[in-house]
C-alpha cells in the first residue's frame, strides 16, 4: 500500500450523481419518483485555491456537500482523496474525517446548545488524537486563528451567548481543530448579519491561503461567490451547467441560467440590468429528459428538450453545458440523433 | 360596503398607460402615514430593553419606503408596533402612529394607531393597512386549501359579500399577482415558495388598502424568484397606488425598488434619504460599512471589510453613539454624547452622527461627503461629482 | 448547565413545596413517629386525640406514627422505581431514535410488547413469583414495578430523538468523528433533560399508584409499613362501613398530595419546555403597576407612557390605552 502522495490536488469526485427515490403517494405498486438530486458531478479541491458552488435550492449544491463529506453515500461516481480512490461502500473512517471537514449554515444549529464552547472545541480534539492535557491550549489556539480573541472570554460561554458571525468563526475553529486538508462549508454566511459576512469570508480566504486547505464554498449568492472564489461552478437542477477560472463566468455568462441567475441580482449600479419575464411556472419544471433548464430557457431549442447537452468550452478554462455553444451545427444534430436511437433501443428491451 | 372589484380589462388598460401613479381623487403627495417619536421596549424596569427608540417617519401615497438594518436593529419590531401586533412583551411606551385613510364614500379620516380601540383596529386592519409577514411562507394553515385563505379574510371584513362575490374576488387577486385560479383548490404544501409569497401578497391586497408593509418577504427566496416577486409588487403598486414599506437586511434591493430609504440601529434611525442618494453618497459610516459590506459584480476583485465588531446588544449599549465603537471615523464626542437626527442643510435627508453636525470641528471624510450625480446631469448645470 | 431559573408560577411553586415537604417527611418520619406502627398495646378504634392524632386501628395501633413510618417506604420504593424506569426508557428510547433500522425495530418492539401488556396483571404475576423475603425489599419492588412503567417514556423519547438526530449538531458530531454512544449520551440526552424530568415525574406517579395497589392488595409484605398497606387493613377491618374515617382517609390524601405535587411540578417542566406557554415577559405584578390588563391580547399591543429617556430614573408610568 504507498502511502498517499501530497498532490496539491485534495478532493477530487469524479461523476458522482445521487438519486433519491420516493414512493408517490396514492398509488400502490410500481409508484416511485426518482428525484435526481445531483447528476454526474465532477470537481477538484486544490489546495490553497477556493472553489466556489453556485446554486439555489433544489440545485443539488448541499447534497454535493455532504457527498464529498462521505456523510452521504453516491448513486454512483467516485471520490479520490489525495490520489487515493474511495471505495463505494467502504464506511466513513476517523481517517477521512481528519482530512475533510464541513461548516454548516446556522451557526446556532451547529453547535450543541446544552455545552459551551470548550466542550464543542475540547471533542474534536481528543477524538483526534490531542492529550488532555494539551486542550486547553490547543483550543485557545484554534480560537485565535479565527481570531476570536481574548480566547478565555470565549471558551466558557454557551452558543446562545455569542452573536452569529462571532459563533460561526466557533464552528469553523471547530473543524480546523482535525487540522483537515479539505473545508466544506455550505453556505456559511447566509444566517449571518449582513456587516460581519465578509469577516466570515475573509477568514476563509486567509486559511485557504495560510494553511494551504482546499476550500470548496457553498453558496446562492454569486457576488460573494465572485469575491472569493479561485474556481467558480454553476448547479441547476443537480447538474453542473457552467464553470470557469476565477470569475470569468460572472463577467461573461455562457449559460442562459447564469444569465438568468446574474440580470435576478440586486444591482444599484446598474438599474437597466433585463428584468427576467414573469412567469408562473418558472420555479418548478425541471425537465425529466434533455437539458433540465429548457422549459425556462429564452434560448430553448428542440436539441435541448430531447437531449443533455455536453460540456462546451466557451473560453479559456471556462466551460458551459449548453447547445448553443455547439461548435458544429451538425455535429449537434447528430448527436441528437444518435441518444435517440439508443433511447429507442433502451426502451425496446 | 363593498370594494371596487378590479377586473383584468381594467389592470391591462391601466398597465397600457404611461404613467406609474394611479390617477384618482388622491393628490398623490398625500402623506398615508406618519410616525412621531415612536418607542418600544421590551420588558420593564431594570430587565427594560428599548427595542425602538425615539423614531419619526413619513410616508407618502404610492411611495416605497425601504427600512434597513440587521439584528438588534429594531425594524420588524418597530412595524409591528406601529400596527399594534407586537407580541407580550414588547409594549409600546411613547409616540404617535397616524394613519391617513379614505373611505369608500370618499370622505378621509385619520386615525392614530397607538391609541385607537381594539373595534377602531378592527376597522382598519386589512382594509386601509395589511401585512405580509417575514413567515408568510409558512402563515398559511396547512390544512386547509388555498381558497379557503381568502374566503375567511373577504368573510370577515366583507361580511355581506356572497359566496359567489368572494370567489370571483379571489380569482381576481390570483390573477393580479399571476397565479392561474387552479390554485385556489391546491394546498400550501403543493406550491412553491415563490407562489406561496404571491398568495399573501394577493391576500394582503385583498381589499385595496393604502398602506401595505411587508416583512423581509423575499429572504427566504430564491434570487431570481426574488426578482419576480419585486417586479410583480412594483407592478401592483402602479395599478393599485398603495404604498409600501419594505423590510429587509438586503440595503442593495432598497436601493432598487425604494423610493426613500431609511437605515436603522440599534433601534434608532442613523440615516435617512432617498434610495439613489443613499446609495451614491451615504453621509453615515454604518450606512458606509453597510454598503461596503456587498461584494461588486463588476470592477476589480480587491479585499473589502465588512464593519468590525458585532451587532448591537441591545441590554448592553455603548455610551454616546450606538455606533462609536464600530466606526472608523469615532471621534472623543462620540463616545460620550448620542447624536440626534438632524437634517442636513434644507434637503429631505437626515443623519444622526457627529460628523455632519453645524459646530463639527472636524473635516467630513470625503466618502462620507459625496455629491449626488443627478440623473439629468445635462439639464441641469450644477450637477457634478467630487 | 444552563443556569437554573427559579420558576415564578405559582403553580409550580406550590407544587415544590408539596413535594419538599413529603420528601422531608421521607427521611425525617419514622424519627417523628410518637410510637411504633405495629405496637397493638393502645386501645383499639380510637378517635383522633391529643396523644393519637389520628386515632388507633381495629388492632390498637397508631395511625399517625404508621401514617409517618409509612410515608418512608412508600416515597422511597417510588423514586427507586421513577429513576430505573427512567434510565431504561432512556437508554431504549434514545438508542432506538437514534440507530434506527434493526435495531430500532428491534428495541421498539420490546417497549410495545411492555406497553401492551397490562401493568398490573403483570405485576401480580411477577410478584407472586418473588421468594416472600425479598418482598419486603423496597428496591426488588421498586425494580418489579419499574419494569412495567417505563415503555412509555420510552417511546416519548424515542420520538423526541428523531426529531433532535437531523439536527446540524448532531452531523456535526458525526463528521468530526464522534462514536454513535458519545452523541447518544453526550449530545443528544442534554437536549432532552426536560422531557427526561418529565417522564421521571411521571413515572413516579405511576409507581406511587403501583405500589399503593400492590400493597392494598396484599402482595407485598404486611411488615413493612406503607400507606398502601394501611388502605389493606382498613379495607380488612371495614373501616370505610364503620365510617372511621381517620384510618384510611388520611393515607388517601397524603397520596393524592404527592400526585398533586408532581403534576404541578411537571406542569413547570412543560412551560419550560415550550415557552409559548409561559407568562410572557410581564409578571403580574408589573402589569398591574402599569395599569395593563391581565391577559395581553394579540392585536393589540399596550402601550405605556414612562419618560422618553430610558437612561433617568423611571417614575410611576400612566396608562394611556389598553
Amino acid at each position: 500500500m504507498t502511502e498517499a502522495m501530497r498532490t496539491p490536488v485534495q478532493l477530487s469526485a469524479r461523476s458522482l450523481t445521487r438519486h433519491f427515490t420516493t414512493r408517490i403517494p396514492g398509488r400502490f405498486l410500481h409508484a416511485k419518483r426518482t428525484v435526481r438530486a445531483v447528476e454526474d458531478v465532477s470537481l477538484d479541491l486544490i489546495e490553497g485555491r477556493v472553489t466556489a458552488v453556485v446554486g439555489e435550492s433544489g440545485s443539488g449544491k448541499s447534497v454535493l456537500a455532504r457527498m464529498l463529506a462521505r456523510t452521504i453515500s453516491p448513486t454512483s461516481g467516485e471520490l479520490i482523496l489525495q490520489g487515493l480512490p474511495i471505495a463505494k461502500h467502504a464506511k466513513r473512517t476517523l481517517d477521512y474525517a481528519s482530512r475533510v471537514q464541513l461548516v454548516l449554515q446556522d451557526p446556532y444549529a451547529s453547535n450543541n446548545p446544552v455545552h459551551r464552547i470548550r466542550h464543542s472545541l475540547a471533542r474534536p480534539l481528543l477524538i483526534h488524537g490531542a492529550h488532555k492535557n494539551d486542550v486547553e491550549n490547543l483550543s485557545k489556539a484554534a480560537l485565535a486563528r479565527v481570531s476570536l480573541e481574548p480566547p478565555e472570554r470565549f471558551l466558557d460561554r454557551y452558543p446562545h451567548e455569542l452573536s452569529g458571525g462571532q459563533l460561526q468563526r466557533v464552528s469553523i475553529a471547530r473543524a480546523l481543530c482535525v487540522k483537515p486538508n479539505v473545508l466544506l462549508a455550505d453556505e456559511p454566511i447566509s444566517m449571518l448579519d449582513v456587516s460581519v459576512r465578509l469577516g466570515v469570508l475573509n477568514l476563509l480566504r486567509g486559511l485557504c491561503d495560510d494553511e494551504h486547505l482546499a476550500v470548496l464554498y457553498i453558496t446562492h449568492d454569486i457576488a460573494s461567490a465572485r469575491y472569493l472564489a479561485d474556481e467558480t461552478i454553476v448547479m441547476y437542477a443537480g447538474q453542473v451547467v457552467e464553470r470557469s477560472r476565477g470569475t470569468a463566468l460572472v463577467d461573461e455568462p455562457a449559460h442562459p441560467y447564469t444569465q438568468l441567475l446574474i440580470a435576478s441580482v440586486p444591482n444599484p449600479t446598474d438599474p437597466t440590468s433585463q428584468a427576467p419575464v414573469r412567469s408562473e411556472h418558472s420555479s418548478f419544471e425541471i425537465a425529466e429528459q434533455g437539458c433540465p433548464f429548457a422549459p425556462r430557457c429564452s434560448f430553448a431549442m428542440d436539441v435541448c428538450r430531447q437531449s443533455d447537452p455536453p460540456d462546451f468550452k466557451v473560453g479559456e478554462g471556462h466551460s458551459s453545458r449548453c447547445w448553443l455553444y455547439a461548435s458544429e451545427p451538425e455535429a449537434v444534430v447528430e448527436v441528437a440523433l444518435t441518444e435517440r436511437r439508443r433511447e429507442g433501443e433502451a426502451t425496446k428491451t | 360596503m363593498i370594494a371596487e372589484p378590479l377586473d383584468t380589462e381594467t389592470i391591462a388598460k391601466v398597465s397600457e398607460s404611461p404613467s406609474t401613479e394611479t390617477e384618482g381623487s388622491i393628490a398623490p403627495n398625500d402623506v398615508v402615514l406618519e410616525v412621531r417619536n415612536l418607542s418600544v421596549d421590551y420588558g420593564v424596569g431594570d430587565k427594560m430593553v428599548r427595542a425602538v427608540n425615539d423614531v419619526t417617519l413619513k410616508l407618502r401615497r404610492s411611495k416605497v419606503l425601504g427600512i434597513a438594518g440587521e439584528s438588534g436593529s429594531g425594524k420588524s419590531t418597530l412595524v409591528y408596533a406601529m400596527t399594534r401586533l407586537l407580541r407580550a412583551p414588547g409594549v409600546i411606551s411613547g409616540g404617535a402612529v397616524t394613519l391617513n385613510m379614505t373611505n369608500d364614500d370618499e370622505a378621509d379620516s385619520s386615525l392614530d394607531l397607538v391609541t385607537a380601540s381594539e373595534k377602531e383596529l378592527r376597522k382598519i386592519r386589512w382594509s386601509h393597512v395589511s401585512i405580509v409577514l417575514q413567515s408568510a411562507l409558512n402563515a398559511l394553515n396547512p390544512v386547509y386549501r388555498i381558497g379557503r385563505e381568502f374566503d375567511e379574510v373577504l368573510k370577515i371584513h366583507r361580511p355581506d359579500m356572497s359566496k359567489t362575490q368572494r370567489r370571483n374576488r379571489a380569482v381576481e387577486l390570483l390573477t393580479m399577482v399571476g397565479l392561474n385560479e387552479d390554485r385556489l383548490t391546491r394546498f400550501p404544501h403543493e406550491l412553491s415558495g415563490g407562489q406561496r409569497q404571491r398568495i399573501m401578497i394577493a391576500v394582503a391586497l385583498a381589499l385595496n388598502p393604502e398602506l401595505v408593509i411587508l416583512d423581509e418577504p423575499t429572504t427566504a427566496l430564491d434570487v431570481v424568484t426574488q426578482r419576480e416577486i419585486i417586479n410583480e409588487l412594483l407592478d401592483l403598486r402602479s395599478h393599485l397606488g398603495f404604498a409600501m414599506i419594505f423590510i429587509t437586511h438586503d440595503l442593495s434591493l432598497l436601493v432598487e425598488l425604494a423610493d426613500e430609504i431609511v437605515v436603522m440601529y440599534a433601534g434608532q434611525i442613523v440615516e435617512r434619504a432617498g434610495a439613489i442618494e443613499l446609495f451614491e453618497a451615504p453621509r453615515h459610516p454604518y450606512t458606509l460599512g453597510l454598503l461596503n459590506s456587498f461584494p461588486p459584480m463588476h470592477g476589480e476583485r480587491r479585499e473589502l471589510e465588512g464593519i468590525p465588531g458585532s451587532p448591537p446588544d441591545l441590554s448592553d449599549l455603548p455610551a454616546g453613539c450606538n455606533f462609536h465603537t464600530r466606526c472608523p471615523y469615532a471621534m472623543e464626542r462620540c463616545s460620550r454624547e448620542e447624536p440626534a437626527l438632524v437634517a442636513l442643510g434644507d434637503s429631505e435627508r437626515s443623519v444622526a452622527c457627529w460628523l455632519h453636525a453645524a459646530d463639527s470641528s472636524e473635516r467630513v471624510p470625503i466618502e462620507l461627503s459625496r455629491q449626488v450625480r443627478t440623473a439629468s446631469a445635462s439639464a441641469a448645470p450644477g450637477g457634478d461629482e467630487s | 448547565m444552563k443556569a437554573l431559573r427559579l420558576p415564578r408560577s405559582p403553580k409550580v411553586i406550590l407544587g415544590l413545596i408539596i413535594l419538599g415537604f413529603f420528601g422531608i417527611l421521607t427521611v425525617v418520619g419514622p424519627w417523628l413517629a410518637p410510637y411504633s406502627p405495629s405496637a397493638t398495646n393502645f386501645i383499639p378504634n380510637l378517635l383522633p386525640s391529643a396523644q393519637h392524632w389520628l386515632g388507633t386501628t381495629s388492632l390498637g395501633q397508631d395511625i399517625f406514627s404508621q401514617l409517618l413510618v409509612g410515608a418512608r417506604a412508600t416515597m422511597v420504593v417510588a423514586i427507586v422505581a421513577g429513576l430505573i424506569a427512567t434510565c431504561l426508557s432512556m437508554t431504549v428510547g434514545i438508542a432506538a431514535g437514534y440507530l434506527g433500522g434493526m435495531s430500532d425495530e428491534g428495541l421498539s418492539l420490546v417497549s410495545n410488547v411492555y406497553l401492551a401488556i397490562p401493568g398490573l396483571p403483570l405485576l401480580i404475576v411477577i410478584d407472586s413469583y418473588l421468594p416472600v423475603g425479598s418482598r419486603s425489599n423496597a428496591f426488588v419492588i421498586g425494580l418489579i414495578i419499574s419494569l412495567t412503567g417505563w415503555a412509555w417514556g420510552a417511546r416519548v423519547l424515542r420520538a423526541q430523538t428523531m426529531s433532535l438526530r437531523n439536527r446540524d449538531f448532531v452531523e456535526v458530531a458525526r463528521i468530526i468523528g464522534e462514536r454513535p454512544y458519545r452523541i447518544m449520551f453526550s449530545e443528544i440526552a442534554p437536549n432532552l433533560l426536560p422531557v427526561l424530568a418529565s417522564s421521571l415525574l411521571f413515572t413516579i406517579l405511576y409507581s406511587i399508584g403501583a405500589y399503593v395497589t400492590l400493597a392494598y392488595i396484599g402482595l407485598t409484605s404486611t411488615s413493612v409499613w406503607n400507606w398502601g398497606t394501611m388502605l389493606y387493613w382498613a379495607q380488612a377491618n371495614n373501616a370505610p362501613l364503620s365510617n372511621e374515617w381517620y384510618w384510611f382517609v388520611p393515607p388517601g390524601i397524603c397520596i393524592a398530595l404527592v400526585g398533586t405535587g408532581l403534576a404541578l411540578v411537571n406542569f413547570g417542566i412543560d412551560e419550560f419546555i415550550n415557552p409559548r406557554l409561559r407568562a410572557a415577559g410581564l409578571t403580574s405584578r408589573q402589569r398591574r403597576a402599569l395599569g395593563l390588563p391581565r391577559r395581553i391580547r394579540l392585536g393589540l399591543t399596550p402601550v405605556i407612557r414612562p419618560p422618553r429617556n430610558p437612561r433617568m430614573t423611571v417614575s410611576p408610568a400612566r396608562l394611556v390605552s389598553k
